[in-house]
């Protein structure tokens, strides 16, 4: 052997796949994995997904001279301007179905004053989720049915509550799938059913932040009746057009799903 | 005309790398449009505290620190998402899709520290040295970030062996 040189480093590691190292410590690195095919490995794995990743990337490398904004000395405005559209159309977004804007307006303006969970703002946010998607045919979900267990899998871990999506076909409701929405500030999961007639019923799960329990409190308005409840660390709410019966009947069974699990 | 290039000829060189490093640190087609829009407008305002040299480091600087404060803001303020933009960046269009999808995800789910200097120092090209001054962060932090981005995207990513995107 050579003569002893300092051990391989962390940073050794990362310069060396980066291209930094100089020839000897290069030379020093290379006997390192020789001897150690677990940490010659994760640095193949590491150099393959950054492979991947820049054709990922790459995809994004385009423009023209023309994008270039021209100079301006009013240009600050422009920007406000930019931001002011965008958030309205936000707003926009949050009342289409005949909702009144409120969940929109409210997140937008005064996020500190809905932060305090209370049933009001659970029923005007699973209201307004509902109307919003309840009319989207080709994108009501983000991820569908036949990725099950992914979709659970992912708005679990969101929302911080692993769960696994009630069966509701004993009702004659099956799965279209869910997405994953902006709830109180926090990330809140939604999940869509659909019966033989294309009636739609969607389940919203937000993180409850503090409130106290509550038992099963129903509400209705033009037509949207709303069960919900709070549970513990999380607060649910069952929407759908369908009348107050067929809808008690989903409440029980989604309330006793998550009640077993 | 002074002797170093205007910003917008630095702009028109680089505006295909920015717009790469505005997907990779939203991860969003529509925020990384907006996170563009405002650094060449920054850029172009602030053209004066340009002195004429490492255009491309001054711009990704200005990048970088919108997207800061960009999050931060949504750390103070709900998400907001859009009905008609709700999906993820990308349409695979060059890549498989498996290998798309887990990797926009495990980029994504990169602490945004982490993740702006693996950007910066595997996909831009930029020196430790350059990545340091562009995070305004000493040498060792852009190590040590690094190496938590690489470790995490490595734990996190696991193809082709398995396709978890599929149901048991």
């Amino acid at each position: 052997m050579t003569k002893p040189s300092a051990p391989i480093s962390e940073d050794d590691l990362h310069a060396f796949l980066d291209g930094a190292l100089d020839q000897d410590r290069v030379a020093d690195v290379e006997r390192h994995l020789a001897g150690n095919p677990d940490v010659a490995g994760e640095i193949e794995r590491w150099r393959h997904r950054e492979t991947d990743l820049r054709a990922v990337l790459g995809a994004y490398s385009f423009g023209a001279a023309d994008e270039i904004p021209v100079a301006e000395p009013q240009r600050t405005e422009g920007r406000r301007f930019k931001w002011t559209a965008m958030v309205a159309a936000v707003v926009v977004a949050f009342s289409l179905g005949g909702g009144a804007g409120y969940l929109g307006r409210s997140l937008i303006e005064t996020p500190s004053a809905v932060r305090d969970l209370d049933a009001l703002w659970l029923d005007a946010a699973a209201r307004e989720v509902f109307l919003t998607y309840v009319g989207e045919v080709r994108h009501p979900v983000e991820v569908g049915a036949d990725e099950q267990e992914h979709l659970t899998n992912w708005l679990g871990n969101r929302i911080d509550r692993p769960f696994t999506a009630p069966s509701l076909a004993e009702l004659g409701f099956g799965l279209v799938g869910g997405r994953l929405l902006p709830i109180n500030g926090r990330p809140g999961a939604m999940l869509m059913y659909e019966n033989g007639q294309g009636d739609r019923a969607t389940l919203l799960l937000a993180r409850n932040a503090g409130a106290r329990d509550t038992a099963f409190q129903f509400s209705e308005g033009d037509g949207v009746n709303t069960f919900r409840w709070i549970d513990g660390p999380l607060a649910y709410a069952i929407t759908g057009f369908l009348d107050r019966g067929a809808l008690e009947d989903i409440t029980r069974a989604v309330y006793d799903h998550f009640e077993a699990i | 005309m002074g002797r170093h290039p205007s910003v917008r000829d630095l702009l028109v060189v680089h505006l295909p790398v920015l717009r790469r490093y505005a997907h990779g640190l939203t991860g969003h087609r529509a925020d990384a449009e907006d996170l563009l829009q405002a650094t060449l407008l920054r850029a172009i305002e602030h053209e004066k505290s340009w002195r004429g040299e490492n255009g491309r480091a001054w711009l990704y600087a200005i990048m970088t620190n919108l997207n800061l404060n960009r999050l931060r803001g949504r750390s103070r303020q709900p998400v907001l998402i859009s009905i008609d933009d709700t999906e993820e960046m990308g349409d695979g269009r060059n890549s498989d899709p498996l290998v798309h999808n887990q990797l926009v995800r495990a980029l994504g789910a990169l602490e945004p520290d982490a993740r702006a200097a693996l950007l910066l120092v595997s996909i831009e090209g930029f020196t430790y040295r350059e990545a340091a001054d562009i995070l305004n962060v000493p040498i060792g932090t852009v190590m040590s970030r690094l190496s938590r981005a690489r470790r995490q995207l490595s734990a996190r990513v696991d193809y082709p062996s398995v396709t978890p995107f599929v149901r048991r």
